[in-house]
């Protein structure tokens, strides 16, 4: 299944008819939960307005957490089956869950600020969502390091997998710890407290930016792949001229 | 629209800042991304007329 998957021209030969519809997902789920987020949804009875924030926050770090896990889990491929296609999907994945995480800080600041008093606390929630943030900046760091592109890649998927630690902190961190951050309350034992026409455009958002991301990374990776292309042609050139004018 | 939708109770200053935020920094990365794979697609397009 996955030396299926990891033929290049495979590759570009089925995103290239499935690219369109997710665009279109995107754009329409997108759509949608912005007008159910700020028309159609009812203001909390104790935060009021302020919790539509929630539409933006939330789906930003939902996505910063699953997109690290894809992240480390694309490591472990390249640096154990030798994947071709997993450094490029890790490398493009990274710059997508930095800037959801970075989103899910400042949003969350910004929702902080009218609801607690303060932008920021070193509360476990918060703090385990700025380590997030690091090793993705760690691993976008390490990989262009090197001068030999594939030490920057081994030694950034290394720290990518021992990140990983970070993520059931990031999750469970409001209940192992007295935070100021609220508890859990879509995905927990019980199923979801928050009221369906709340949980509504959450859920749109949450879609829009998966799609996006997934539409994305998808992008990215075809981009890489020309670019190889492209270095390999250029080798290839160069090398003819050397074997002419030796 | 009315004014409250704007106001958002006296929020506004949070709540649209967050949203303009998030869809100005997807929409950027959007165009860079996009942009990357053209200029990549046109050099492959050059290499390959050169090597031809």
């Amino acid at each position: 299944m996955f030396d299926w998957l990891a033929n290049p021209n495979r590759f570009n030969r089925i995103t290239e008819k499935i690219q369109p519809c997710i665009l279109f997902i995107t754009i329409i789920t997108l759509i949608s939960g912005l007008y159910f987020g700020l028309f159609d949804s009812p203001k909390d009875y104790q935060q009021g307005d302020a919790v539509r924030i929630m539409y933006v926050h939330v789906p930003s770090a939902w996505l910063a957490s699953f997109l690290y896990f894809s992240l480390a889990i694309s490591c472990v491929f390249y640096l154990v089956w030798k994947h071709p296609l997993a450094d490029l999907v890790s490398s493009s994945i990274a710059p997508i869950g930095a800037l959801f995480s970075a989103l899910t800080l400042v949003t969350g600041s910004l929702w902080g600020k009218p609801m607690w008093g303060t932008w920021w606390v070193w509360d476990a929630r918060l703090t385990s969502m700025l380590v997030l943030f690091f090793f993705y900046l760690g691993y976008i760091l390490l990989s262009n390091a090197f001068e030999r592109k594939i030490d920057g890649s081994k030694t950034a998927s290394v720290l990518a997998i021992v990140g990983l630690i970070n993520l059931p902190i990031v999750k469970f961190s409001v209940d192992w710890w007295h935070t100021l951050h609220q508890p859990a309350s879509i995905i927990k034992i019980g199923g979801p407290s928050i009221d369906d026409k709340m949980l509504l455009p959450l859920i749109l958002m949450i879609f829009a930016l998966s799609f996006f991301s997934l539409y994305l990374i998808v992008l990215n990776v075809k981009t890489k792949l020309i670019e190889k292309k492209c270095e390999a042609l250029l080798l290839k050139s160069n090398l003819e001229e050397i074997s002419k004018t030796g | 629209m009315n004014e409250s939708f704007w106001i958002m109770q006296g929020y506004e200053i949070y709540i649209w800042p967050s949203y303009v935020l998030t869809l100005l920094s997807l929409g950027l990365l959007f165009v860079h991304s996009t942009k990357q794979s053209q200029k990549a697609k046109k050099l492959l397009k050059q290499l390959s007329k050169t090597k031809n």
